[in-house]
């Protein structure tokens, strides 16, 4: 058993991160198209100012997850694709604290960063393989795997399931 | 009870009842379980639907649709004030109040919602509005930016529109919460009774579990009682008990059985009772035993084999075991119980009992073999001593000399009567008496028997007195036997009385059917304990009675023999000093037909004096010289001519070369005895044939007389011989009752031989059934009118059965008027015939005694 330093953890952080084209210099690119994604506040990277800024491409590249579920806003079961939050955490260094999402009607949520694991919750960008517009909820989405994880059949979980979501604040407790 | 298997079984009939009220109790309570969960299910879904009705979201969505038309109206309304690039946030806002609308119209959670008639008219409104602005909105800016106006305007009419629409869904969900939280507490309410149920099913649950603890403690008690019981009884049991299982492992063994074996409890339990115990050579059939039984399926042993059975000790020494096995069910197995109990000291005392016993009876057995030997063999030098005295009596003698033969004859003659109680009291012991039951007049008998003892009576001082005035006039019964047992008494009381008086009565006692025989004497009397001893064989009492009397001591055990075979008692009374009563009782009895009862004891038969025949011609065969020179010397004294034989051989040899007038055959001869020797005699054609045969034998026994009768012997001497028995018999030598009888029992014998004794019997039935015809047909009118040749050949008929017969007088007889009535001799003829009824009458007797005596041996 080795002793718990930092700099351990650090590194343990560090060897998470996904191999993705986005990271071959070490930085966030610029985005090319419009931006669909604003993230401020205690971040290991950015590209804009002290905000790390996504087009879809760029959200694109983080890898993409699919998934099937049901949700209490829509009628019947749909594949949802998108990239997950816990890339998403992992690229711009988050690995603790709470993400203040809001939405484009001003609907705003905390989450916390512990809920970006694995098989969680995903940006998603695509309903069925569509492109999502705002009137149905696009352009992100954040929907959790409900169906398969009973876990996620709360009340606290649908009220983070926000959509027309903008912009994430991250805050480290 | 200790054998009882019962004991090892529970009582299925309580247990079976508290099975059923445990499971009954459990489920009730299975029931109320599932009633529970099932209410309980109900009521997660019921505060689940709850929670999600409340859920803020909800009303979130509903109140932010009017917030989002706000939203889109303030764009509208600034757009339109200030400038034309505002139009994205126009068109941003229209979009999301879109979003809203359509989530409203599509979205699960307000499908109860979208069913409200107002609800539904809302949304259409909102829908319409929409609708009509969606191509604006997606159309170029300036189209947009000229709508604003109107939109800003219907916008604002709309506001009512969404208000209405938050009121309708606050109303609603209100509502309906109230009728879930109603259906909530319902089913709470259900609940509690269901659980109230539960508790109760619990508590009689709980009671019956009580209930049955404490009978299965009682019945434990109960059970532990009679194992502490049967416990004590097994510990305690004299008797080894072990039982098994069905392998025949031991799963009890008692103290006893350790004792028994020598093996403790521990050594022994779980072993192989066969391996333990039966010794090697017989486990095998042991085994095999214990199989069978197991295999056959049989039912537990009924009741209790019982078997003896060699086991071994430990130590390895054998014990005879009384094993007693029963069969029961313990715990739903068979399991066998023996009782053992050793009895090798019994079976050995047994042993010892029976061995003691046998030889105890060989040893009896060898006294009366000894006795009947000693006496014969000491009557045939008797025979000679007096024989010879008899002889020289008959010689000129001084009278000092015949004082002296006199003494001696008397001693040899007492010695004589001594051996003939010893032989007839060894020959009742044998059980070779046989009685020959005659008319008797008991009276006459008794008052003969005291006028014959008077003299010697008298000599000893005594009187003697007879009363028979009230003796019943006739009696059935062997009348030697009861003479010879009263002669007895009378004896003994004269023994032992001195100066005295001897009162012999008779009379009868009607109740018993009896008649009764009283000697009474005042003699010394006997000891109150000896009274039962005097009647034991060899019982002389004691020293002084042996100086005042001599004896063997047996006259009152003959009696007694004598009196039990002739049915009766026989007792005394006694006072020493005073006197004796000797009682005798007899049955009356019954007549019998009278049968030709051969005299089996000549030693009491009064002597009748014959005269002396003389003249004939005798054969004597003999083998001892000392008997041959007696019998040679009287029957020349009585004018015989004697010839001798040494033995039997030479005797049929003699006796086929000459003729005789009579032959004295002795029976027991070494090589060819006596019987053998006659039927050869009479067997073979020779002068002798028919000649009378006389049997000279120490020991004549009743089935003696029969055999000898059957060889052809005519009479039968015992000896001593007598002149006076010599004579009687020769007497009859030349009758023709003798020689007829001694042929026609050879001829029996011989026919018997040949074709059985039963068709023997016919054939002679026959041929006298022919005679009797014969004789009566000669004696009937008609027979003076019938043909000589007739008459001839009639007669020569008969003349021949009578020679197969051999009865010779008859056939003599036959052959005389056979000839008379060919020759026409009358007077010959009526001699003839008077011949021939004298010859039959004879003949006729004859035959029914030789068939008689013969069909009975």
């Amino acid at each position: 058993m080795f002793a718990w330093r930092p700099a351990t953890a650090a590194a343990l952080v560090l060897s998470w991160i996904p191999t993705a084209p986005i990271l071959a210099n070490g930085s966030l690119p610029q985005p090319r198209g419009e931006i669909i994604l604003t993230v401020t506040g205690d971040i290991a990277r950015t590209n804009r100012g002290d905000s790390a800024v996504f087009d879809l491409a760029m959200l694109r590249d983080l890898g993409e997850v699919r998934f099937r579920t049901s949700t209490p806003w829509t009628d019947g079961v749909h594949e949802y694709a998108g990239v997950s939050l816990h890339d998403l955490a992992s690229i711009l260094g988050v690995s603790q604290g709470t993400l203040t999402a809001t939405a484009l009607n001003d609907y705003a949520a905390e989450i916390p960063v512990s809920d970006a694991v694995e098989g969680g919750p995903i940006l998603a960008y695509m309903q069925d393989g569509d492109e999502m517009s705002v009137r149905e909820k696009g352009p992100l989405w954040l929907v959790y795997p409900y169906d398969q994880n009973e876990a996620y059949q709360t009340d606290v979980v649908f009220s983070r399931s926000i959509w027309q979501l903008h912009q994430i604040h991250v805050s480290v407790d | 009870m200790a054998g009882d298997p019962n004991i090892f079984r529970p009582r299925p009939r309580l247990r079976g009842l508290g099975a059923l009220v445990l499971a009954a109790a459990l489920g009730a309570l299975l029931l109320s379980v599932l009633a529970v969960s099932f209410f309980a299910s109900s009521v997660q879904r019921e505060v689940d639907a709850l929670a999600v009705a409340n859920s803020d979201t909800t009303q979130w969505t509903l109140v932010q649709a009017e917030v989002e038309l706000m939203a889109l109206l303030v764009a509208a309304h600034q757009a339109h004030e200030t400038a034309a690039d505002e139009l994205a946030e126009v068109r941003k806002r229209f979009d999301v109040l879109y979003s809203r609308v359509q989530l409203i119209e599509e979205s699960r959670q307000f499908a109860d919602l979208r069913e409200e008639p107002a609800v539904a008219r809302n949304i259409a409104t909102l829908k319409g509005f929409l609708d009509r602005y969606t191509a604006v909105v997606d159309g170029p800016d300036p189209g947009l930016f000229a709508s604003l106006p109107v939109m800003v305007t219907d916008l604002n009419r709309l506001r009512a529109t969404a208000r209405d629409f938050s009121l309708l869904g606050v109303r609603f969900y209100a509502e309906d919460s109230d009728r879930k939280r109603t259906a909530v507490a319902t089913m709470l309410t259900r609940i509690g009774h269901v659980t109230l149920a539960l508790v109760l099913a619990l508590l009689s649950g709980i009671a019956v579990l009580l209930w049955l603890y404490r009978r299965s403690i009682r019945s434990e008690r109960a059970a532990a009682e009679a194992r502490d019981r049967l416990e004590e009884v097994i510990a305690t049991s004299l008797d080894g008990i072990i039982a098994t299982d069905a392998e025949g492992r031991i799963i009890e063994y008692n103290s006893a059985a350790e004792r028994l074996f020598g093996y403790t409890r521990a050594e022994a339990m779980g072993r192989d009772m066969g391996e333990l115990v039966i010794p090697e050579p017989m486990r095998a059939a042991h085994a095999a035993g214990l199989k069978r039984h197991r295999l056959s399926g049989q039912k537990p042993l009924a009741g209790r084999l019982l078997e003896r059975l060699e086991a071994q000790r430990k130590d390895g020494t054998k014990c005879l075991l009384e094993i007693s096995l029963s069969s029961g069910t313990y715990d739903g197995k068979h399991i066998y119980v023996s009782f053992l109990r050793d009895i090798t000291d019994r079976v050995a005392a047994e042993e010892e009992l029976i061995r003691t016993r046998d030889s105890a009876l060989a040893g009896e057995r060898a006294k009366a073999g000894l006795l009947a030997v000693m006496s014969h063999e000491m009557r045939t030098p008797l025979n000679g001593i007096l024989g010879t005295i008899e002889l020289l009596q008959h010689t000129r003698l001084s009278a000092r000399q015949e004082r002296l033969l006199t003494a001696m004859k008397t001693s040899a003659g007492l010695l004589l009567h001594h051996v003939n109680g010893v032989l007839s009291m060894s020959r009742a012991e044998a059980g070779q008496l046989e009685l020959v039951t005659t008319e008797i007049d008991p009276g006459a008998l008794v008052q003969e028997l005291v006028d014959s003892q008077r003299p010697a009576i008298e000599a000893q001082g005594n009187r003697v007195r007879c009363d028979v005035r009230t003796a019943p006039r006739q009696i059935w019964g062997d009348a030697l036997r009861l003479r010879q047992v009263i002669l007895n008494l009378v004896g003994n009381a004269n023994k032992f009385t001195r100066n005295g008086e001897i009162l012999v009565d008779c009379d009868m006692i009607p109740e018993r059917n009896e008649v009764e025989f009283r000697v009474t004497d005042t003699g010394i009397g006997i000891e109150e304990r000896d009274l039962d001893r005097i009647f034991e064989e060899f019982r002389t009492l004691d020293t002084s009675y042996s100086r005042q009397a001599e004896g063997t001591g047996l006259g009152l055990a003959i009696a007694r023999r004598l009196v039990t075979a002739m049915g009766g008692e026989i007792g005394v009374a006694s006072e020493p000093g005073e006197g004796s009563l000797f009682w005798v009782r007899l049955p009356v009895g019954a007549p019998v037909s009278p049968a030709a009862g051969p005299d089996a004891d000549g030693a009491i038969r009064p002597e009748v004096q014959v005269p002396a025949l003389g003249g004939l011609r005798v054969l004597l065969v003999e083998d001892n010289p000392i008997n041959r020179l007696v019998a040679r010397e009287m029957l020349h004294a009585a004018g015989h001519e004697v010839v001798e034989a040494v033995d039997g051989r030479e005797g049929v040899r003699i006796a086929a070369a000459e003729r005789f007038d009579a032959i004295l055959m002795d029976i027991s001869m070494p090589e060819m005895d006596g019987v053998a020797a006659t039927r050869t005699i009479r067997g073979q054609e020779g002068p002798n044939r028919a000649a009378p045969i006389i049997a000279l034998t120490a020991h004549a026994l009743p089935e003696d007389t029969g055999r000898f009768l059957a060889a052809g012997i005519t009479e039968t001497l015992v000896k001593p011989l007598s002149m006076a028995a010599l004579q009687r018999a020769l007497t009859g030598a030349g009758d023709f009752a003798a020689e007829s009888r001694a042929v026609i029992a050879s001829t029996f014998c011989d026919l018997s031989a040949k074709l059985g004794q039963e068709k023997a019997a016919r054939l002679i039935e026959r041929f006298t059934a022919e005679a009797e015809a014969l004789v009566a047909r000669t004696m009937a009118p008609e027979w003076a009118a019938t043909p000589p040749v007739e008459k001839a050949e009639a007669v020569h008929r008969l003349a021949g059965s009578a020679a197969v017969l051999g009865a010779g007088q008859l056939r003599r007889a036959l052959q005389d008027l056979e000839t008379a009535c060919r020759r026409g001799d009358a007077g010959a003829e009526a001699r003839g015939l008077a011949e021939l009824a004298a010859a039959w009458t004879l003949t006729q007797t004859e035959i029914r005694s030789c068939l008689e005596i013969l069909t009975r041996a």
